[in-house]
């Protein structure tokens, strides 16, 4: 199209993205060209269309369950230890395998423990790390090491994930 | 008696895990994997919501896991497989005339073309279409810059848009409900 400048801000228009004044303006402009209005109803129509794909959708059954489901999940691992000893236990494996590793790594597997393996990630302790990092984290035990060792301040590493075997 | 952890949770989960289920779906087009996708989310957001109640917004959070998971699935998986037709749509073809068929096509064509995309401008896509979410929301999620997904987007949508010209010119207009900035409400 000729208005090329236009292009643009008809998406935004669309996308609901302009100030007041700037869709004041758009809408004159649409007023006196012919162009601009053919294309804004073209841009509509694709949205519009867009919006009209099916996705099957699950029952609230399903919802109800997979609620109950998140709050309960367990790893599927084989610990048969209890809690309190697994959480000990990571912390002296985090400690003793902390020290074996160098500096200039973002994340090292720290190694093989009975039937786990200790992955640590050294990372700024920051909202933005955290959020990136996130899908590291991988079981609730493994946040509750990880504040005892903030806490204690022992170990550079922000977030800890193990691999059961 | 529900604590806080939990009432807050749930509260969450009932508020955007249809939403973030849309997303996934929309990310990988496959029900169950969706459906898994979602389930991890929430489950590494209860493991961690005590450390992130009250810092980010916990809807930024959401989506970002889930958009993670959505491209870690997506690249063990490889490519990206076409939705196919469904009853419903196919029906709705069967029923209805030129102006309808036209339609199904002109859906069939943006949905291929949306697949075709590579999974950060999918993400966008979607994220702004289907859920309306502004370019700066979408920036932060995907750790950008305002400028950057606005761009990707006009990009993205000028070339739907193209190839819906190109192979079914010219068609008539659809509903004109649903999009924000509607210009004939005013």
């Amino acid at each position: 199209m000729k208005c090329k400048e236009h292009e643009e801000r008809i998406v935004d228009y669309l996308a609901g993205e302009l100030s007041a004044a700037e869709r004041e303006r758009m809408e004159a402009h649409i007023k006196i060209c012919g162009e601009c209005t053919k294309a804004l109803e073209e841009y509509r129509n694709v949205l519009s269309a867009a919006k009209e794909i099916e996705i099957p959708v699950p029952s609230e059954d399903y919802w109800t369950a997979g609620l109950e489901e998140v709050k309960n999940y367990r790893p599927s691992g084989r610990f048969i230890l209890k809690p309190v000893i697994l959480i000990a236990g990571l912390v002296l494996a985090v400690s003793f395998f902390a020290s074996r590793i160098s500096n200039d790594g973002r994340e090292k597997t720290a190694g093989v423990k009975n039937n786990y393996t200790l992955v640590l990630h050294r990372l700024p302790y920051t909202e933005d790390a955290l959020l990136d990092n996130i899908e590291y984290v991988d079981d609730a035990s493994a946040g509750e090491v990880l504040n005892v060792l903030f806490e204690n301040g022992n170990v550079p590493y922000t977030s800890v994930s193990y691999i059961y075997e | 008696m529900m604590n806080n952890k939990t009432a807050d949770f749930d509260e969450y989960y009932r508020e955007f895990a249809k939403k973030l289920y849309a997303l996934a779906f929309k990310m990988v087009n496959n029900q169950h994997d969706a459906m898994d996708i979602v389930q991890e989310s929430f489950v590494k957001a209860y493991q961690n919501w005590d450390k992130f109640r009250g810092d980010a917004a916990v809807s930024t959070w959401l989506y970002k896991i889930t958009l993670n998971l959505s491209y870690d699935f997506l690249n063990r998986r490889g490519r990206v497989s076409i939705l196919p037709v469904t009853k419903d749509f196919e029906d709705r073809r069967i029923r209805g005339g030129e102006k309808e068929i036209m339609k199904s096509d002109m859906i069939d064509i943006i949905k291929k073309e949306v697949d075709s995309l590579t999974p950060k401008q999918k993400s966008i896509f979607i994220m702004k279409s289907y859920d309306e979410l502004t370019y700066k929301e979408i920036a932060k999620i995907m750790n950008s810059r305002v400028g950057t997904i606005k761009a990707s987007y006009f990009q993205i949508v000028q070339k739907i848009k193209k190839s819906v010209g190109t192979k079914i010119p010219p068609y008539p207009p659809l509903s004109k409900g649903g999009l924000r900035g509607d210009l004939e409400k005013g």
